[in-house]
């Protein structure tokens, strides 16, 4: 390692991994470690607490459910198993000095127990679930998802759009614009592998299957080591694992899809889960209306658990979607042409976990992830493909010392194919790089104390394209426990990322790697927070961010000056192959505040949030250089989410205990948002392209970008689900009402003339859509 | 804690009241700012003719009732080799296209390869402003040198079933390397229409008199040609073409300010709705182009 850079982090790695031997009481000590599991359907819950009755002494379970309580005073020890909504489980072990005990645990859902509805975490205090949780982790499950009243059927995506922080640029997009960034800088994860441009019907809903997700963590910034490659968040999806227990399955039905989730055990020692979804307009209202054009997708995802030993687990999942468009100008022509397109995501994984020994536990992954698009317009011989492919090989082993000291160190290997071309009669696109970025990572978890949580980190990125960049990016996270019922944290953090993007209304977005033309993009995160437990399951948080861009890249509008070609074909047509001139290079910085009040179990539950956040770019080339505010960015947010059971509520509040099943549930989604900044047209001037032009035109030339705002935009979302049990099955009919108030927001102003008199045209977004589907379980 | 109730209560209903309604939209026009407008194109071998002068205008004006046109500019074209300034005067005619600035002497030839200098100065709103920009005329060399059809019918195929297009093959300018294609129709009428049209569904009962207009100017161009003399091929395409009968298809080789007015003026409004600046080549208060381009001509004629 020639490079002084990769010297520091050798060195600063030996200290990460120098187990400190002092602070800790030196009495005789054993382990237990083992795997937390759901009773129901055998799926590792991921995040459940550990701790010994009546000493400082817990752990969490990984996202394998595994848990170690690496030293544990000799003797008698109660172990409590918790995990919200869920039964505690006390268990009572016997400690010998320096051997491991294993002890594996189901846990079973508190709501099958005694049909209770009120669900809550039974021991376990939310101050001390918010403790242990990453600074800015928002995690979903999803019957929160799904609780969600959303356009046609609940969507991963736009659920998170509903936290504070996370924001969507309007009505007609998935994509996620997180504390200030924009949604390339966000790491999507699916099982582990990278998802690249995770949207179907060009950004409306997102290509994940709720039904087949077991749980999603939102990171909006301030991670850790093992996590990089994007400045702004990680969403880090796992799909379900597959029911070990028994046969089950969920089938829907909306206005958009149909879609189906099987589990079933795979022998005694694994599970399988598959999903597919598939998209009927075309099959049904297309041919009704005949007007629109001939469009659908599907997606399915299939996933298998295999124990292979107590110590070893394997598991393989894979992924597949695509969406196809054909567009026909007049399909009443003679001789019909149009315009054909079709993108879409392949993901496959094969995960290895092992329990190297009881303190050592080892996680390796070989991912594959391709994002493929094509476009062509036949009548103009226009062709384009758009491809990122991904093959990863990556290790994280955690070793836990003692209960003061978990360090987790990793290796990632990606190699990238990013390519785009584009073939036209006048010339040819060809971008293309093969970059591989290797990196290495190590932190460490101390706890001097039970009040106090330190995670150094420290990760290596080498990304090597047409030019090599090496960047080290130090991470730091401290919690503090106040008191029993309040937290106080803090992170920082550098983080790079080597993949620009080229976004595209309506088409999918174009991927190009660092190179010499653009160089890495580079964020410094620094977060500050609070955690309050308020009346058990109540939980308050608040953060404050800053974070700070420097060399972000945004497509430049005005590419078409600033093309440079690489030379000629056999007819003189230019061959472009470098990305010289298609993005504006800039700084920016985005500050805020972000207060949320969250109840996750009882009858009613959700959370309600406010956030002020301020973001601010300056690009080259743009706004005459001058500082300016991004479209994406609203000063003032409120979200107010309920999900309600409505006859438990109604039972609880009139004192009366509930028999039987709840059957009623209520959603409502509310938003307020202070408007968008938008560019107003500046001034119109008349012109004419050519002199043999016989009209005149008027056209534009804004002088102030993003310089005014757009009215607030304000939504309310309601839905009503029935759920009847029959037996064996049950059935779930819903409607849902989006934007119930049928509020005409603004998506933009469209400016024209026509015959010299001005012609304003305020174009909305979404009106009142009322939706309806059915859900079976059986 | 009743009026903290109380409270809580009215904000949630001012809340929920914010979700329903139209909101007004307030057009400010506070970002604007006086300029000039030039639309200017020095052709060699013509007179100095149809320079444009109007003035910018908020978005919210009418422009029929406030006219953009100035009358009472200084406008001088300048030759930048000989530093020799001639001043324009204004030509007033009936509508827009026949009104602009002209040089009425006969001792100013514009010269391929040469450089001039356009300057401005007018008060607008009361503002004193002025601009400048400078256009250096693509070098001799360019022309038409063939067309593949002057005559066809509306998109026909060859026999094994392919579209024919129509290509131009043209002489370049050394260094040039940006070329404006326009296809104007001779008589465009609602009768000349191609209604059985693989772009539109237009029907005879829908065109308006200002759907003709729209439909009888469209253009295309090539850019990052070599910026060496030789040949490129330029294609008119099928959606270019509206009518029946004879095409005027002119192509300009066009200078560098006159190629980033083309290249950015008409696509300031991006797909999501919001704008973005176009390139100017302008010194000081203007906007619009002032440019150079060497034209020539082919007939193209669409049958039945």
């Amino acid at each position: 390692m020639p490079h002084k850079a990769l010297r520091r982090f050798a060195l600063i790695l030996l200290c990460c991994l120098a187990h400190p031997a002092t602070g800790i009481a030196q009495t005789l000590t054993g382990s237990v470690s083992g795997f937390v599991r759901d009773t129901a359907d055998g799926e590792g819950l991921i995040r459940a607490t550990v701790l010994v009755e009546g000493l400082p002494l817990g752990s969490l379970t990984n996202i394998q459910g595994y848990y170690v309580l690496p030293k544990v005073p000799v003797g008698q020890q109660t172990l409590v198993f918790t995990y919200i909504g869920y039964a505690a489980v006390r268990r009572t072990v016997t400690i010998t000095p320096d051997t491991d005990t294993r002890l594996d645990v189901r846990l079973q859902p508190e709501v099958l127990l005694g049909q209770e509805v009120v669900i809550r975490a039974d021991s376990m205090r939310a101050a001390e679930m918010l403790f242990r949780k990453p600074i800015s982790q928002i995690r979903l499950n999803p019957a929160q998802i799904n609780a969600l009243p959303q356009v046609a059927e609940s969507d991963l995506l736009r659920s998170l759009q509903s936290l504070p922080g996370v924001l969507p640029l309007s009505d007609f997009s998935s994509a996620l614009y997180v504390r200030g960034g924009t949604p390339d800088q966000n790491l999507y994860l699916l099982d582990g592998t990278d998802v690249y441009n995770p949207e179907h019907t060009f950004g409306i809903f997102s290509t994940f299957n709720t039904d087949a997700i077991k749980q999603a963590d939102m990171s909006k910034g301030g991670f850790g080591a093992e996590y990089g490659g994007r400045l702004s968040s990680v969403l880090d999806v796992t799909n379900l694992d597959g029911n070990r227990e028994q046969f089950e399955g969920t089938a829907s039905l909306s206005l958009l899809s149909a879609k189906t989730t099987l589990q079933a055990p795979l022998g005694e020692r694994g599970s399988l889960s598959g999903s597919i979804r598939r998209t009927y307009f075309d099959q049904t209202i297309a041919h009704a209306i005949g007007d629109i054009p001939d469009y659908w997708f599907y997606d399915g995802n299939l996933k298998a658990y295999l124990e292979l030993s107590p110590r070893d687990q394997l598991t393989i999942s894979t992924y597949g979607g695509r969406d196809y468009l054909d567009v026909i100008f007049n399909p009443d022509a003679a001789d019909p042409t149009g315009i054909a397109i079709d993108w879409g995501n392949k993901t496959g994984s094969l995960r290895w976990t092992r329990v190297i020994t009881p303190k050592l536990f080892g996680t390796f992954w070989l991912t594959g992830s391709r994002f493929t698009s094509d476009f062509s317009l036949p009548i103009a011989a226009v062709t384009e493909r758009n491809v990122v492919t991904d093959v990863t090989f990556k290790g994280n082993v955690e070793h836990h010392y003692s209960d003061a000291l978990t360090t987790r160190f990793g290796f990632e290997e990606k190699n990238l194919n990013v390519e785009y071309n584009q073939d036209f009669p006048e010339g040819h696109i060809s971008l293309g790089h093969e970059p591989k970025h290797l990196v290495m990572y190590a932190t460490s978890s101390l706890r001097p104390s039970s009040r106090w949580e330190i995670e150094p980190g420290l990760r290596f990125n080498q990304f090597s394209s047409d030019k090599t960049f090496r960047n080290l990016a130090p991470r730091l996270s401290v919690k503090h426990r106040l008191t029993d019922t309040f937290n106080l944290r803090a992170a920082t953090g550098v983080y790079y990322q080597y993949l620009h993007r080229v976004p595209r209304f309506a088409f999918t977005d174009i991927f190009i790697s660092s190179n010499q033309h653009q160089a890495e993009s580079r964020a410094v995160h620094a977060i500050v927070g609070m955690q309050k437990e308020w009346a058990r399951n109540v939980q308050i948080e608040i953060e404050a961010f800053w974070k700070d861009y420097s060399n972000i890249y945004q497509f430049n509008q005005n590419f078409l000056t600033d093309f440079t070609e690489d030379g000629y074909d056999e007819q003189d047509n230019p061959i472009l192959s470098n990305t010289s001139g298609v993005f504006n290079r800039g700084d920016g910085h985005s500050t805020g505040f972000e207060a949320m009040l969250r109840k996750d179990s009882g009858a009613i539950t959700g959370w309600l949030a406010y956030s002020l956040a301020r973001t601010e770019y300056s690009f080259d080339g743009i706004n005459g250089d001058r500082a300016y505010t991004p479209r994406h960015d609203r000063t003032h947010v409120i979200n107010a989410v309920s999900n309600i059971d409505v006859v438990g509520a109604w039972r609880k509040a009139h004192g009366r205990h509930r028999a039987g099943g709840g059957n009623w549930t209520l959603g409502a989604s509310f938003v307020y948002g202070s408007g968008q900044p938008i560019t107003d047209p500046g001034s119109g001037y008349v012109t004419r392209s050519s002199p043999h032009q016989d009209t005149w035109w008027v056209r534009y030339a804004p002088t102030e970008i993003n310089g005014v705002r757009i009215p607030a935009y304000s939504r309310l979302d309601l839905s009503l689900t029935y759920k009847h049990d029959y037996g064996s099955w049950s059935m779930a009919p819903y409607l849902q009402v989006f934007n119930a108030g049928n509020r005409a927001n603004v998506w933009f102003i469209d400016y024209d003339f026509n015959n010299g008199a001005p012609d304003v045209e305020v174009v909305n977004m979404f009106p009142l859509l009322p939706t309806f589907g059915v859900t079976f379980t059986f | 804690m009743a009026p903290m109730k109380l409270r809580f209560v009215a904000v949630t209903f001012a809340l929920l009241l914010s979700s329903c309604g139209d909101p007004t939209v307030k057009i400010t026009n506070d970002s604007y700012e006086p300029r000039i407008v030039v639309e200017g194109l020095l052709l060699p071998g013509n007179s100095v003719s149809g320079i444009r002068i109007t003035r910018n205008f908020t978005a919210d004006r009418n422009i029929n009732s406030a006219p953009v046109v100035i009358d009472d500019a200084i406008v001088a074209i300048v030759d930048v080799a000989s530093g020799a300034s001639f001043a324009l005067s204004f030509h007033a005619g009936a509508d827009f296209h026949t009104t602009y600035y002209e040089y009425p002497g006969n001792d100013l030839t514009i010269l391929p390869g040469g450089t001039y200098r356009l300057e401005v100065s007018a008060r607008i709103d009361g503002v004193s402003l002025s601009t400048r920009a400078t256009t250096t005329v693509p070098a001799a060399g360019f022309r038409i040198a063939g067309i593949s059809h002057d005559r066809l019918p509306y998109r026909p195929r060859t026999e094994d079933g392919e579209f024919i297009d129509v290509k131009v093959q043209i002489e370049r300018s050394p260094g040039t390397s940006f070329y404006l294609l326009t296809a104007v129709p001779v008589e465009p009428s609602v009768e000349n229409f191609i209604f059985d049209n693989a772009f539109t569904d237009e029907k005879p009962e829908d065109l308006s008199p200002g759907d003709i207009i729209d439909f009888s100017y469209n253009y295309e161009w090539i850019q990052n040609t070599p910026p060496t003399a030789g040949i490129s091929t330029m294609d008119v395409f099928w959606w270019d073409l509206w009518f029946y009968g004879e095409h005027r298809v002119v192509i300009y080789a066009a200078d560098d300010n006159y190629a980033r007015f083309l290249q950015t003026f008409d696509e300031v409004q991006e797909e999501d709705g919001n704008f973005h600046e176009p390139v100017f080549s302008f010194e000081g208060d203007g906007m619009g182009y002032f440019g150079s381009a060497i034209a020539d001509t082919v007939g193209l004629t669409i049958t039945r």
